[in-house]
């Protein structure tokens, strides 16, 4: 244990204090930190943690493999402290450390699970090393503030402690790469079949190119975007020594290792999240029947996909990030394999929540050319952007008939209660949800939408 | 005769959307009545220029703009032949850097680049991102969109862009890229041809006049609503 001191003690009290009045008024995940943070700068040094520190971090994915992770430790009896509101800036990471820790500075859990925002892991974890490090992907995000994979590769690589175990996505090769030539390093990836193409079907590829030797990369097959299996015969880098993989995926159901876990998640990015939170679960000895359950039974809890009721119709947001086209385009791949009658509802009308832009390039990295589908009516493009929207679209084979602009997500949304729509997606990000949700009766997350009598256009 | 519109590096040099300044060119000349060929090259293809009406070269990352211009200057001569014989085009985001005299690394080692314009840069640690609001000399119109980049240029003569308004963490000087003729750079990034009518129009006319076509007005009033939005949230962000 370390030496507490007098003004440590207080820095926690302050946070405890701060955080307790600001969830009185419904606010508060990160001041409180902030706060004990500008009272007493090193308070983290010196607060006795869990010999088991689990990270996370990565463009896409951090929170529901947090969750995950979480979820499997307490089936299997072990106590948990983790940023469950998702705060993970350094305020946000103390605010919920000294609030788990009491007046001696012991944060009395079995394990600790953070969840660290990509530019801020390298102040996190200067406080303390964690001792499983995941790295979920890197992928094109908020260029607005993150400029672009390469560069958050370089803040990441800042925060890695030597003796960190690293447990790495093996299917994207920039984060592959933070373990190549490192002992040690745990990798988990989904295996490849017949059906996959090696070609790169996206409006981009960040792919191209090794991110070792800047050689061209050769892929056997690719999984969606640059995400697959790779390798550089200049370098010999290549995705390699998968120990944790996903060898089949099934509707409900997914093959992990030979066990069959169930998978009530959507899309293959939650794949690779499961995959992560089984691969920490297993370094810690704890490939058991229980974590196998746990993940089972797991939902997401953070609000990322949302089913709802408007008019007659049913629907699901699928929560997509704005300036993250991986993101949209898993969102498309779930729209694309309903394969029945549609409306796609696509909301851009504030691009962040956190931040003013007004900049709309990342529709671009987007692959809407994939909702050229003949089971999707509607396609209606809303909000502020809904121009740059329906100018993205002018670039689509996706028929101009079936496109609705509306500047208004009211209207838009209002619009959606008075026809049969078929089944409802809604892409937005957390920025411009609630405008959309607001419309709409939210349902149960394992509410069975019924199918829908409207008709496909089978041209 | 095809109009060929060439997109050098376009795998290597294509962050956020930035082939959609070739889309939209292209979709114009096309509505004007052209024949056209998108010509995509890819990093370690020969750089043919003859016959070509539109050069395009976008962002890249700082690592893979390096990969660039030591394959580039293999072609010095050739692309400042056609940049300074009237030829037409547009090094948009950090590709701009290549037309300058030099760049340095963040080791400080200096690379000569392809030298048509004056400037140098260098490129640091730091991130400079925000949305920018500009004016141009080759039109009224107000010229808006977002730069994102980790240099400093400096020695700008015969700028292309006044920046008029900067917002988020940018800063940069009140000058950016250069032009030289019908031939542009700025350090403004992604589809800013589609972001900016005017200077969309700006090159078709270009390109049509260069080819004896008559460019009628666009009629695209998506494009142009798009713009508008753009500018009032930008004014009305900072109350400019």
């Amino acid at each position: 244990m370390f030496d507490l001191k007098f003004k440590d003690k207080i820095a926690i009290l302050v946070c405890k204090f701060v955080r307790a009045v600001g969830k009185a008024v419904g606010k508060g995940s990160s001041l409180p930190g902030a706060v004990a943070l500008k009272f007493d700068g090193d308070v983290l040094k010196r607060i006795s943690l869990p010999k088991k520190i689990i990270a996370v971090t990565g463009s896409n994915g951090k929170t529901s493999t947090v969750e995950m992770i979480v979820a499997s430790l307490k089936a299997n009896g072990l106590t948990v402290a983790y940023n469950s509101e998702g705060a993970n800036q350094l305020d946000g990471v103390a605010t919920f450390i000294l609030c788990n820790s009491n007046m001696k500075g012991v944060v009395d859990k079995d394990v600790l699970v953070v969840e660290a925002d990509e530019q801020s892991a390298r102040h996190i974890f200067k406080y303390f090393t964690p001792t499983l490090y995941v790295i979920n992907n890197l992928y094109r995000d908020q260029l607005s503030r993150n400029g672009h994979p390469e560069r958050i590769f370089g803040i990441i690589k800042e925060s890695i402690a030597d003796g960190v175990r690293l447990v790495l996505n093996a299917d994207d090769p920039l984060t592959a790469s933070f373990g190549f030539g490192r002992e040690g390093t745990v990798y988990f990836g989904v295996a490849g079949n017949e059906n996959l193409s090696a070609e790169c079907d996206s409006a981009y590829d960040d792919g191209a190119f090794c991110p070792v030797c800047n050689a061209r990369l050769e892929y056997g097959y690719r999984l969606y975007n640059h995400i697959g299996s790779y390798l550089c015969k200049k370098c010999g880098f290549k995705r390699d020594n998968v120990k944790y993989e996903v060898t089949d995926i099934k509707e409900n159901e997914i093959v992990l290792n030979g066990n069959r876990i169930g998978f009530k998640l959507l899309g293959l990015h939650n794949v690779h999240n499961m995959l992560a939170a089984y691969s920490v679960l297993a370094e810690l000895g704890y490939a058991t029947d229980a974590t196998v359950d746990a993940l089972s039974a797991h939902i997401l809890k953070s609000g990322r996909t949302v089913s709802f009721k408007i008019g007659e119709n049913y629907g699901t947001l699928l929560v997509s990030k704005h300036e993250n086209s991986i993101a949209y385009d898993r969102s498309i791949d779930v729209v694309s394999n309903y394969k029945k009658p549609a409306t796609v509802v696509i909301i851009v009308d504030a691009v962040s929540r956190k931040y003013f832009t007004s900049d709309t390039s990342w529709l671009y990295d987007i692959d809407f050319e994939k909702l050229d589908l003949p089971f999707i009516n509607n396609i209606i493009l809303a909000g502020k952007y809904c121009y740059d929207l329906a100018e993205r679209f002018s670039y689509t084979s996706v028929n101009k008939d079936i496109l609705v602009v509306s500047e208004r997500v009211d209207d838009a949304m209002e619009n959606l209660k008075y026809s049969d729509m078929g089944r409802i997606f809604i892409l937005t990000c957390f920025s411009d949800k609630h405008k959309a949700l607001a419309h709409c009766e939210v349902l149960p997350y394992d509410f069975e939408i019924p199918e829908s009598e409207a008709a496909c256009d089978e041209d | 005769m095809k109009i060929k519109i060439v997109h050098l590096y376009s795998d290597l040099l294509n962050l956020y959307g930035e082939y959609g300044n070739v889309l939209a060119l292209n979709k114009r000349l096309i509505e004007n009545g052209c024949e056209t060929e998108i010509i995509s090259h890819k990093f370690g293809e020969k750089i043919i220029l003859d016959g070509v009406s539109f050069l395009y070269c976008g962002a890249g990352t700082e690592k893979k703009l390096l990969v660039a211009l030591s394959d580039i200057m293999n072609y010095r001569e050739e692309i400042t032949s056609y940049i300074q014989k009237g030829g037409i085009g547009l090094f948009s985001g950090n590709a701009s850097e290549l037309l300058g005299k030099s760049i340095k690394d963040l080791d400080l080692k200096e690379y000569a680049a392809l030298g048509v314009f004056d400037y140098t840069t260098e490129i640091i640690d730091a991130r400079f991102t925000g949305d920018v609001i500009c004016e141009t000399s080759l039109f009224p119109q107000t010229v808006i969109g977002f730069i994102n980049k980790s240099s400093n240029t400096s020695e700008i003569s015969n700028a292309f862009l006044t920046v008029k308004n900067q917002f988020c963490n940018l800063y940069i000087p009140e000058t950016d890229g250069g032009i030289c003729g019908s031939f542009i750079s700025t350090h403004l990034l992604g589809p800013v041809l589609i972001k900016n009518p005017p200077l969309l129009e700006f090159f078709a006319r270009a390109v049509c006049d260069r080819h004896g076509i008559v460019c009628n007005d666009s009629e695209n009033e998506n494009i142009l609503k798009a713009y508008q939005m753009t500018l009032s949230e930008q004014l009305g962000a900072r109350n400019f």
